[in-house]
C-alpha cells in the first residue's frame, strides 16, 4: 500500500525518528508513487515527462528543421483539396521526441490526435493474433497486441472521427484529424492470419486517409539496420515498420504513385537523432524553471509543514541551484533521451527533497540552509560515479573516431578507448554493422604501400566475423544469451582494434568521405542468382516431365552444377549457335529450349570477363 | 499425431519381425547369450557372475570403448534373470537412438521406473526388481542425467538402473558415485580371431589368409565394427573374403601409399607429395582416414626424429579440427603434407 | 496417355512446319505427316521425341543400368549387381570426389533393382506442412524427383528446415508402401543426394527413422565427403567408396563417346582433355563437347576451353601477382563479389586461386599459399561473410609476397 507508508512516513518525520530503511526506499521509488487524495504527496503525482510535455513549438527538443517538416506536412493536409492519402514516418531512436513532438505540433495547429499506444499487458505471445476462443485459461478476457491494433485501427476507418480518444481538440474548432501510431506492432512468424489481418487494417487505413483525409503517422524506434540482426536463418519476424512500409509502398502503387517523386506526395518519412545536448540543457532547464515556480505559487506545498518556517524560500532556492548544476550530467547520462532526463530530473529532485527534509527534521535547531547544501553536493559526488556512462554518439562518428584513429601526442595511446566508443554509439552489440563498415571503408585509410597493415586488418575481421557467428550459433542454437551478447561485443571490439591497431600515424588529413557497406547488397544478390540459379537445375528436368523421355539429368550438387556444367553448357550452346545449320538438322525442338535457357542466363553472364590471360 | 505413429510403429516391428528372419544383423545374432561367453572380460564376467548369485544387483555403470561386450553383457544379465517372456516386460533398453532429453527421462523412463514389478516366472530367478538399460549414456544432456539421478534414488528399490558408455567421465559424478562400475578392455587378436571363425563358420565364409588379420587391424579392438565389417564386405563381394576386400569396405587406404606419401615428405619433395596427396582424395578417401593412417605411420615411422614427428603431429591434430568444422578436404591436406615437408626439409635427417 | 500423343504431334506439326515453310521445302513435308502418322499408330512417341530433344553428351551418354558401367567404376558396379541379386539392399552410402558418377550408379541400381520402370520418373514440387512442436507448424518446399519405387530429394535445398523435411519423407514413404506381385508389403528407396551438407541434427534424426522403418524403405545416401556424416549414420549403412576414374579410364569413356558420336578423337587431344578434366569425368565429356563446337574436324594441337569464372580467376591471380597494395585490393574485391554473386562456390574459389598462384612461385610461396587459404578457409566455414575471409587471404598472401620480392631485391 503506497497511500498508507506515506502516511506513515509523515508522522515519522514528525516523530523525528525516522527509519533509513524506508527512506531509502522512498529515495528509489520515488515516480512510481501515486497520489492518494487524503495525504498530502511529498514527491509529484505525475511523471515529469507528462506534466512538462512540451506546450508549443519552441519547446520541443527536436531540431528545428525536422519540426517544420512536421507543420509542412500538417499545413499541406489541410490546405489540399485532392483526395490522396497520406503518411508519415517517424523514425528515430527512443525517446527523441517523436510522438510528443508532433502531438505538441499537431495540437498548435489545431488538429485532434487519435492515437494509438501497444496496450500495457505485454504477454510473450503478444504478437500474434489471438481471438477469443484461444485466450488464456481463467485470465481476463485478453487481447493482444496485434488485435488490439487492428480493432484500434477498424474502429478509427470506420468512424473518422471519434471524439473519446481525441486529445486536444478543446474548444478551438478542430482542422482536422490526425492518427497517429506509436510502436508499429510486429506480426509474429508463422502468425498467418494475424498477418493478413494486419495487412489489410493498414491498407484499409491508407485509403480511408485518402478518401477522408485524415494523414497518417507512424512513429518508431527501429534503428539502423535492425533487419540485418534479426534475419539469421529466414526465422526473423518481420521487422515492425519495415513490414508496414512495404505493405503502404505497395498500397500507394497501386493508388497511383509510380515513381519516386510523386511517392513523395503521399509519404513523407522523418528520421530524428538523438536529442542533441543544447536542446536536452534547454529542456531541463525549462523544466526546473517551471517545477520551481508553481512550487513558490502553489500554497499546498509540502515545504510549508517543515519546522522552519523562515527558510522556506532559502530551501527551494538551493535545491534549484543544487539541480541546475547537476544538468549537464544528468544530459550526458541519458544518451539524448528526453524522456529518461525527464525522469532522471524527477528523481534527482526527490532525492533532494526527500533528504533535505529528513536531514532538517534530525537537525532542528541548527543551521539547515549550509548543510542541506552540503548533501546536495554529496549527493552529486555519488551520481558523478554512477554516471560514468558517455553521451550516445552516432554510428559514423563512431567509425570516424576508428578510421581516423586519432592518439595522444604524449604517449601514442588512443584519444578514447575503442570499446567506451562502441558502447557510445549502441552498435557494440551489433557486430555485423561495425564489421561491414569497417570492412569497406578502411583499406582507403590505409597508405597504398602498407598492405601489411591491411592484411593484419583484414586478418581481425575475419576473426571477428567467426565470432559474431558463434554468437549467432548461441542465440538460435541451446546457449544462453549472455554468451552470445559477450561474443557480440568481442566481435565488434576486435574489428574496430584491428581497425584502429593498423593506424599507426594519422593518415593524410585529407577527409574521405565514407561509403555504405556493399556486403549486405552483395549478399541478397548472390541469395538472388542462387534461388535463379537452383530453379535453373530442375529446368530439364522438369522438361523431361514433359516428355516422359528415358534420360535422366543429373546435373551433380548445386556447386558441380554451378561451377562445370552450367559454363560448358555455356559455351557448347554457342558453340552450337555459331553453326546454325548443324543445330537444325541434328535437332528440332532445341532452339527454343536453348532460348528459354539463354534468357534466364542472361541476367547471370559476366559482362568483363576477359577472354584470355596469356 | 502419436496414436498414428504407435501404431505405425506396431506395423514395422511386425514386419521387422517377419524380415529379421532373411537378413538380421550378424552383431545380434552372434551376441553371447550367458554373461560366461563374453569373451576376454575375464574380471567383469567372473564378478558379475558372483553377484548374480546374489540375485541382488546393485546399479551398474559399464564403461569402456566401443565393441568390447558392456552391451551384450547388460543384455545377458537380464535374459540370465528373467527369460524371454518376462524380459519384454522387466527390461527397457534405450540407446542414443532413442530420444533421451530430460522429458523423456521424466515421462518415459521415469513411469517405467516407478511401475511395481509382478510375479515371476519359474526356472528364472526373477528378483524383485526391474531393469532399465541407457546405452551410450553419454551423449545424454547434464541435465537429463541429473534427472536420471534423483530416480536413481527413489526408484531404487524396484528397478536397477544399467547405465553404458564410452567415456566415464562424461557421466556426472552423482550417478556414477551410485554405480558398481564395471570397465571394459579392447579385446586382444586372439580373442577376436577365435569369434571371426566362428561366425565365417556359421555364415559359410571363406577367409582368405590375412583376412583376420586386416579385420583386426581396421577395427583397433571394437569387435562390434569387426561384425558389421565382416557382414558388408560378405554381402557386397560375396562369401570369400580377403584382406583387401575387408579393408575397401572399412575404407582404409592401402598401406604403400600411406608409406610413400610419408617417404616423399621426409625426401622433401613437396611437388610429388602433394599430387600423391591429392590422387588419395581422389580416390574417395576421406580426408580424416588419411590423416589418421597418415600419423600412425609417422608415429611408426624411424625416418623421423622425434621432435619432428610430435611438430607434424600437432599440425595434423589442429588440421582435423578444422575439418571437422567443415574445412575443405583438398585445402586442409595440402597444408598438412606442405608442413610435413617443410618440417622434414629444413631439420637435419637422421 | 494417348491424349498426350496427340498433344506431342500437334507440336511436333506445328514446329517443323515453321521450319519446314521457312525453307520451302515441301518434300519433306510429306515426311513429317508419315512421321506424325506413325507416332499416332505406333506407341513410340518416347523414342522418337527423346531422340528429338537436344541432350549434352553428358547426359546422353550416361549409362542406365549397372551393365553399361563398362570403364569406370566396373567392378563397384559388378559388387552392386551382387548385393541386389535378390531384390533386397541394406541402406546404402556411396561416397567420393564430385564427378566420380555416383549419382549414375545409383540411378543404374535403382534401374537393377526395378527394371525400367525406376526410369520412370516425375518431377515436382511438393509441400511438407510439418509440425514443429504443438504449436507451431513450418511449411516446407522442395522439388523431389520419383517413380513408383524411390524417391529423391536434395535436403539441403530446405536450408535449417532439413530436420523435419528428411523424417517427414521417410514417414510419408512409409505410408505409402507399394505392394508386391504376392501381395507383400515392399519398400521404396529415398535417395537423399548431398546428405554431406545435412545439419547434425538432421542427421541424428535421420539415424532415428533410419532404424524405425527399416522395413518401409531403404535409404541411399550420397555424400562427396564422408567426414561430414554422423559415424552413427555411417554405421549404419553399406559404404561405397566411388573413385574418380582416373585419365586412362576418362581416355576410354571419351573414345567410347567419340565412336558413337562418329567422330574421330585424335589422341593428344583425347590426353588433353582427359589431363585437363582432372580426373573429374563430367567435366571431361563437357570439355569434349566443347571441343567439338569450338572446332571440328578436330585438330591435335586445339586448345581445351575452359570454363569462364576459371579465366577470370586466373586473371586474379596474375593481378595479385603484378601488384601489391590496397588499392590493388580493392579493385579485386569487386572481381571477387563479381564471382561471389554468380554463385561460384566461395572454397572453389580458394582452391582455383591457390592453383593459379602457386603455378607460378618457388616452393617455399607454395607452402605459405597453402598455408594462408587453408586457415581462411577454415575461418569461412565458421563464419558468414565470403568475401572477408577471401580477402583476408588475398591480403596475407599479398603482404607475404611483397615482403619476399623486397628481401629477393634488397
Amino acid at each position: 500500500m503506497p497511500g498508507g507508508r506515506r502516511l506513515d512516513l509523515r508522522k515519522s518525520t514528525l516523530v523525528a525518528n525516522l527509519k533509513k530503511e524506508k527512506q531509502q526506499q522512498q529515495r528509489i521509488q520515488p515516480k512510481t508513487m501515486e497520489t492518494s487524495k487524503n495525504s498530502k504527496p511529498i514527491t509529484q503525482t505525475t511523471s515529469w515527462p507528462e506534466k512538462y510535455h512540451p506546450r508549443s513549438c519552441t519547446e520541443v527538443v527536436v531540431p528545428k528543421k525536422k519540426a517544420e517538416v512536421m507543420i509542412d506536412f500538417l499545413e499541406k493536409q489541410s490546405s489540399k483539396t485532392s483526395k490522396r492519402p497520406a503518411v508519415l514516418f517517424l523514425v528515430g531512436p527512443s525517446g527523441c521526441g517523436k510522438a510528443s513532438t508532433f502531438v505538441t505540433l499537431a495540437k498548435e495547429k489545431c488538429f485532434s490526435v487519435l492515437e494509438w499506444k501497444p496496450p500495457a499487458p505485454s504477454i510473450y505471445n503478444e504478437n500474434v493474433s489471438t481471438t477469443n476462443e484461444n485466450r488464456f485459461d481463467g485470465g481476463d478476457a485478453y487481447t493482444s497486441k496485434i488485435e488490439d491494433f487492428v480493432n484500434f485501427l477498424n474502429r478509427s476507418t470506420k468512424y473518422n472521427a471519434i471524439v473519446s480518444n481525441v486529445i486536444g481538440g478543446g474548444n478551438k474548432r478542430s482542422r482536422g484529424t490526425v492518427i497517429l501510431i506509436r510502436d508499429v506492432p510486429t506480426v509474429a512468424q508463422g502468425d498467418e492470419r494475424g498477418r493478413s489481418k494486419f495487412v489489410a487494417s493498414i491498407e484499409g487505413l491508407v485509403s480511408s486517409s485518402a478518401k477522408n483525409r485524415i494523414p497518417v503517422v507512424f512513429s518508431s524506434s527501429s534503428d539502423v539496420g535492425e533487419g540485418d540482426f534479426v534475419s539469421f536463418g529466414n526465422e526473423s519476424k518481420s521487422d515492425g515498420l519495415k513490414f508496414v512500409r512495404r505493405i503502404i509502398h505497395e498500397k500507394l502503387e497501386r493508388m497511383g504513385a509510380q515513381n519516386r517523386q510523386n511517392l513523395s506526395e503521399y509519404l513523407v518519412e522523418i528520421k530524428l537523432n538523438p536529442c542533441t545536448k543544447k536542446s536536452l540543457e534547454d529542456a531541463a532547464k525549462r523544466v526546473i524553471n517551471l517545477e520551481f515556480s508553481s512550487e513558490m505559487t502553489k500554497n499546498g506545498s509540502f515545504l510549508e509543514s517543515l519546522p522552519d518556517e523562515d527558510d522556506d524560500f532559502d530551501g527551494l532556492s538551493s535545491i534549484k541551484s543544487g539541480m541546475l548544476e547537476n544538468v549537464e550530467n544528468l544530459v550526458l547520462e541519458c544518451n539524448g533521451d528526453v524522456r529518461s532526463l525527464m525522469f532522471s530530473l524527477q528523481l534527482l529532485y526527490a532525492r533532494i527533497v526527500g533528504d533535505m527534509y529528513a536531514k532538517r527534521k534530525k537537525n532542528e535547531k541548527k543551521n539547515t540552509k549550509k548543510r542541506n547544501r552540503e548533501e546536495a553536493r554529496i549527493d552529486n559526488a555519488d551520481g558523478d560515479k554512477e554516471r560514468k556512462k558517455e553521451s550516445s554518439i552516432s554510428l559514423f562518428h563512431a567509425l570516424g573516431k576508428f578510421l581516423y584513429a586519432k592518439r595522444k601526442p604524449s604517449d601514442d595511446a588512443l584519444e578514447s578507448e575503442v570499446e567506451i566508443t562502441l558502447n557510445r554509439a549502441r552498435v557494440d552489440a551489433a557486430p555485423k554493422t561495425v564489421i561491414d563498415f569497417l570492412f569497406e571503408n578502411t583499406p582507403d585509410f590505409i597508405d597504398n604501400r602498407k598492405i601489411d597493415a591491411l592484411s593484419q586488418f583484414l586478418k581481425h575481421v575475419s576473426d571477428a566475423d567467426v565470432f559474431s557467428c558463434g554468437s549467432q550459433r548461441w542465440k538460435y542454437g541451446d546457449g544462453d544469451q549472455s554468451q552470445s551478447l559477450m561474443l557480440d561485443r568481442l566481435a565488434s571490439s576486435v574489428a574496430a582494434r584491428g581497425c584502429v591497431s593498423v593506424q599507426s600515424r594519422p593518415p593524410e588529413s585529407s577527409w574521405r568521405p565514407l561509403r555504405a557497406p556493399s556486403a549486405s547488397r552483395k549478399a541478397k544478390e548472390v541469395e538472388d542468382s542462387s534461388r535463379r540459379l537452383r530453379e535453373l537445375i530442375w529446368a530439364p528436368k522438369l522438361r523431361h516431365n514433359k516428355f516422359r523421355s528415358r534420360q535422366s539429368y543429373y546435373e551433380g550438387s548445386f556447386e558441380a552444377f554451378v561451377a562445370t556444367n552450367l559454363p560448358f553448357k555455356k559455351i557448347i550452346e554457342e558453340g552450337y549457335r555459331r553453326n546454325e545449320d548443324r543445330i537444325i538438322s541434328d535437332s528440332l525442338f532445341t532452339r527454343e529450349d536453348i532460348d528459354e535457357m539463354d534468357n534466364s542466363l542472361e541476367d547471370v553472364e559476366e559482362e568483363d570477363i576477359i577472354e584470355d590471360v596469356d | 499425431m502419436g496414436g498414428e505413429e504407435e501404431q505405425m510403429d506396431v506395423d514395422h516391428q511386425h514386419h521387422a519381425h517377419v524380415q529379421a528372419k532373411k537378413k538380421e544383423p550378424w552383431v545380434d545374432k552372434y551376441r553371447p547369450k550367458k554373461v560366461s561367453d563374453v569373451a576376454y572380460q575375464t574380471e567383469v564376467v567372473s564378478a558379475l557372475e558372483k553377484a548374480m548369485e546374489t540375485h541382488n544387483l546393485p546399479h551398474m555403470l559399464f564403461y569402456g570403448p566401443p565393441g568390447t561386450g558392456k552391451t551384450t553383457c547388460a543384455l545377458a544379465i537380464c535374459k540370465q534373470l528373467y527369460g524371454p517372456e518376462l524380459g519384454k516386460k522387466r527390461v527397457l533398453e534405450l540407446n542414443a537412438s532413442d530420444e533421451r532429453g530430460i522429458s523423456v527421462v521424466r515421462g518415459k523412463i521415469k513411469s517405467f521406473a516407478s511401475t511395481t514389478v509382478g510375479e515371476g516366472v519359474p526356472g528364472y530367478p526373477c528378483p524383485p526388481y526391474k531393469i532399465l538399460i541407457l546405452d551410450e549414456a553419454d551423449s545424454m544432456t547434464n541435465d537429463a542425467q541429473s534427472a536420471l539421478r534423483r530416480m536413481m534414488e527413489t526408484y531404487s528399490r524396484v528397478t536397477r538402473f544399467f547405465i553404458l558408455c564410452n567415456y566415464v567421465s562424461k557421466i556426472i559424478d552423482p550417478i556414477s558415485s551410485r554405480c558398481a562400475k564395471f570397465r571394459f578392455k579392447s579385446l586382444d587378436g586372439g580373442t577376436m580371431h577365435e569369434r571371426i571363425n566362428f561366425i565365417a563358420k556359421g555364415e559359410n565364409l571363406q577367409l582368405a589368409e590375412g583376412t583376420l588379420q586386416a579385420l583386426e587391424h581396421v577395427s583397433a579392438g571394437d569387435m562390434r565394427k569387426a561384425i558389421t565389417l565382416l557382414q558388408s564386405a560378405a554381402s557386397l563381394f560375396g562369401p570369400e573374403l580377403t584382406g583387401d576386400r575387408i579393408r575397401e569396405v572399412a575404407g582404409v587406404i592401402p598401406d604403400e601409399k600411406i608409406e610413400e606419401l610419408l617417404q616423399l615428405c621426409v625426401a622433401g619433395d613437396s611437388q610429388k607429395s602433394q599430387a600423391l596427396a591429392e590422387d588419395i582424395l581422389k580416390d574417395g578417401f576421406p580426408c580424416l582416414q588419411i590423416l589418421e593412417q597418415f600419423g600412425y605411420y609417422l608415429a611408426d615411422s624411424d625416418l623421423l626424429e622425434d621432435e619432428m614427428k610430435a611438430e607434424i603431429c600437432l599440425k595434423l591434430g589442429e588440421v582435423e579440427k578444422k575439418l571437422v568444422d567443415g574445412a575443405d578436404e583438398w585445402l586442409q591436406l595440402s597444408h598438412c603434407i606442405s608442413i610435413a615437408t617443410i618440417v622434414c626439409s629444413t631439420k637435419p635427417e637422421k | 496417355m494417348h491424349g498426350g500423343n496427340i498433344f506431342v504431334c500437334v507440336f511436333l506439326f506445328f514446329r517443323l512446319f515453321r521450319l519446314f515453310a521457312l525453307r520451302a521445302n515441301f518434300s519433306s513435308l510429306s515426311l513429317l505427316l508419315l512421321l506424325c502418322f506413325s507416332i499416332i499408330t505406333k506407341n513410340t512417341s518416347q523414342n522418337l521425341i527423346s531422340s528429338y530433344i537436344m541432350s549434352l553428351w553428358v547426359d546422353k551418354y550416361r549409362p542406365i543400368e549397372l551393365n553399361q558401367c563398362e570403364h569406370v567404376n566396373a567392378s563397384v558396379a559388378n559388387h552392386l549387381k551382387e548385393l541386389v541379386k535378390d531384390g533386397d539392399c541394406p541402406h546404402l552410402l556411396f561416397y567420393g570426389p564430385s564427378g566420380s558418377g555416383k549419382k549414375s550408379l545409383v540411378l543404374a541400381l535403382l534401374s537393377t533393382i526395378f527394371g525400367p520402370g525406376a526410369h520412370k520418373t516425375k518431377v515436382e514440387q511438393k509441400t511438407w506442412k510439418i509440425d514443429a512442436t504443438s504449436t507451431r507448424k513450418i511449411e516446407v518446399d522442395l522439388m523431389t524427383q520419383s517413380s513408383n519405387y524411390h524417391i529423391e530429394i536434395n535436403p539441403s535445398d530446405a536450408g535449417y528446415k532439413d530436420r523435419y523435411v528428411v523424417q517427414e519423407v521417410i514417414k510419408e514413404m512409409a505410408r505409402s508402401r507399394p505392394i508386391d506381385a504376392q501381395g507383400n508389403a515392399g519398400y521404396k528407396i529415398l535417395v537423399l543426394t548431398e546428405c554431406d551438407k545435412l545439419s547434425k541434427e538432421a542427421q541424428h534424426g535421420l539415424r532415428r527413422t533410419m532404424e524405425k522403418y527399416s522395413s518401409a524403405c531403404r535409404l541411399i545416401l550420397i555424400a562427396d565427403s564422408v567426414n561430414r556424416v554422423l559415424e552413427a549414420v555411417r554405421s549404419r549403412c553399406l559404404p561405397v567408396r566411388v573413385a574418380a576414374p582416373r585419365a586412362e579410364d576418362i581416355e576410354k569413356v571419351l573414345y567410347d563417346i567419340a565412336a558413337k558420336e562418329k567422330l574421330t578423337l585424335p589422341p593428344q587431344l583425347c590426353s588433353k582433355v582427359a589431363v585437363f578434366a582432372k580426373r573429374d569425368l563430367r567435366r571431361a565429356i563437357l570439355a569434349l563437347e566443347a571441343c567439338r563446337v569450338a572446332n571440328y574436324p578436330f585438330k591435335e594441337t586445339q586448345s581445351v576451353q575452359t570454363t569462364d569464372w576459371e579465366l577470370y580467376i586466373a586473371q586474379i591471380a596474375a593481378e595479385i601477382l603484378a601488384e601489391q597494395s590496397p588499392k590493388r585490393l580493392l579493385q579485386v574485391r569487386g572481381r571477387i563479389y563479381e564471382l561471389l554473386v554468380n554463385c561460384i562456390p566461395p572454397t572453389l574459389i580458394f582452391q582455383t586461386l591457390c592453383f593459379y598462384l602457386s603455378k607460378r612461385l618457388d616452393d617455399e610461396m607454395k607452402h605459405e599459399v597453402i598455408r594462408w587459404a587453408a586457415q581462411f578457409e577454415h575461418k569461412l566455414q565458421l563464419g558468414s561473410k565470403a568475401i572477408i575471409h577471401i580477402e583476408a587471404f588475398i591480403a596475407q598472401f599479398m603482404a607475404t609476397y611483397k615482403r619476399k620480392l623486397i628481401s629477393a631485391f634488397a
